[in-house]
């Protein structure tokens, strides 16, 4: 896996994984991945493993079953409410760019609009 | 378990004064990446830190066979085959010689095959096994990609990360800080004969720096 230099493992490794759980690659109560195997699929160090395993834990996304492993939470509506919450946080950040560019709020809306309409046809087709 | 320091260490070579009291403390767990430029003295403190060298001023705390080094160079007669190297290790260590013959037999590399007929990597590979293999506390790496391949260097990044967890410590002195950084948890830069305080590799990263720029803004 591919890292920026210049940020730190942990969060770029905790970032894939949130992806992956959100969108179901890792689904609901799935076992996750070894410390020590993920740390050499990933060619990091595992302490930086268990590092990103601790964050996913505090933000409620993973639970430790004693000696089992690492398991996604169970609880789906709990998953669908941080899923809405981490879109969120993206469509926020869209919209931050869009105005500091200086567009306004239609203008936005618009390229929004397009953008979905080009992903979402693709699967009504 | 404590961590592993040495305080003060100085060496010269005659008059050539190389390191000026160098002191350092790595904490149980870390992988240390011990960068510097050519000349910097890095396998001169790794000799002395790895019992090679008794020559020298100041205090280490882990010395012995609690500490496991792999030299530049094999500092065996090269008429030895490689079985006897791994004996030599076990004579004096406590030596884990299955994993030694099962990495050999990894690496395609004859245990009755004699060290001159071995190329610079297959060598270099012997030294990395036996120092591998060897059960202790501290792990000193001198330069442990040079001259390998990229299948050996895959081997020992994943040996390296296979045994990352726990309390043992792994210092590796290397040029080679793209192979190494995501598997560093600190890094220090030896310069002028002195050694800069050990930093925490993400720590560099959170400040928006990754590991090659923050070298080379300390190493010069």
């Amino acid at each position: 896996m591919y890292f920026k230099g210049n940020e730190t493992i942990y969060s770029q490794i905790a970032e894939k994984i949130r992806k992956k759980i959100f969108s179901g690659e890792y689904a609901c109560g799935a076992r996750l991945p070894a410390i020590r195997d993920l740390a050499v699929a990933c060619q990091v160090n595992p302490n930086t493993v268990v590092r990103v395993y601790q964050q996913l834990t505090d933000e409620g996304l993973i639970y430790t079953d004693g000696t089992n492993g690492k398991f996604v939470t169970p609880d789906a509506a709990f998953l669908g409410q941080k899923k809405r919450e981490y879109l969120q946080g993206r469509a926020a950040q869209f919209a931050i760019e869009a105005k500091e560019a200086g567009l306004s709020e239609g203008e936005a809306l618009a390229l929004a609009a397009s953008a979905l309409a080009g992903v979402f046809k693709e699967e009504n087709r | 378990m404590k961590s592993y320091k040495f305080e003060r260490i100085a060496k010269n070579y005659g008059r050539k004064q190389v390191l000026f009291g160098v002191s350092g403390a790595f904490p149980p767990g870390s992988t240390v990446g011990l960068l510097g430029l050519n000349g910097a003295g890095k396998t001169t403190l790794l000799n002395i830190l790895g019992n090679c060298d008794r020559d020298f001023s100041g205090y280490i705390s882990l010395r012995g066979n609690a500490v496991a080094y792999m030299p530049t160079r094999l500092p065996f007669p090269t008429f030895w085959q490689v079985r006897e190297v791994l004996d030599f290790y076990g004579r004096f260590y406590k030596f884990d010689r299955f994993l030694a013959d099962q990495l050999l037999l990894e690496a395609k590399i004859s245990p009755h095959a004699r060290l001159s007929a071995l190329s610079d990597g297959m060598r270099r590979m012997v030294a990395f096994i036996g120092c591998y293999c060897t059960d202790a506390q501290v792990y000193l790496l001198d330069e442990p990609l040079t001259n390998l391949d990229a299948f050996l260097r895959a081997e020992i990044a994943d040996l390296l990360i296979g045994r990352a967890l726990g309390e043992k410590i792994t210092v590796i002195a290397t040029h080679e800080i793209k192979e190494f950084e995501n598997l560093f948890t600190h890094i220090c830069i030896l310069r002028g004969g002195g050694l800069s305080p050990l930093k925490d590799a993400e720590e560099i990263r959170a400040e928006g720096m990754s590991i090659e720029e923050y070298y080379r803004g300390k190493a010069k």
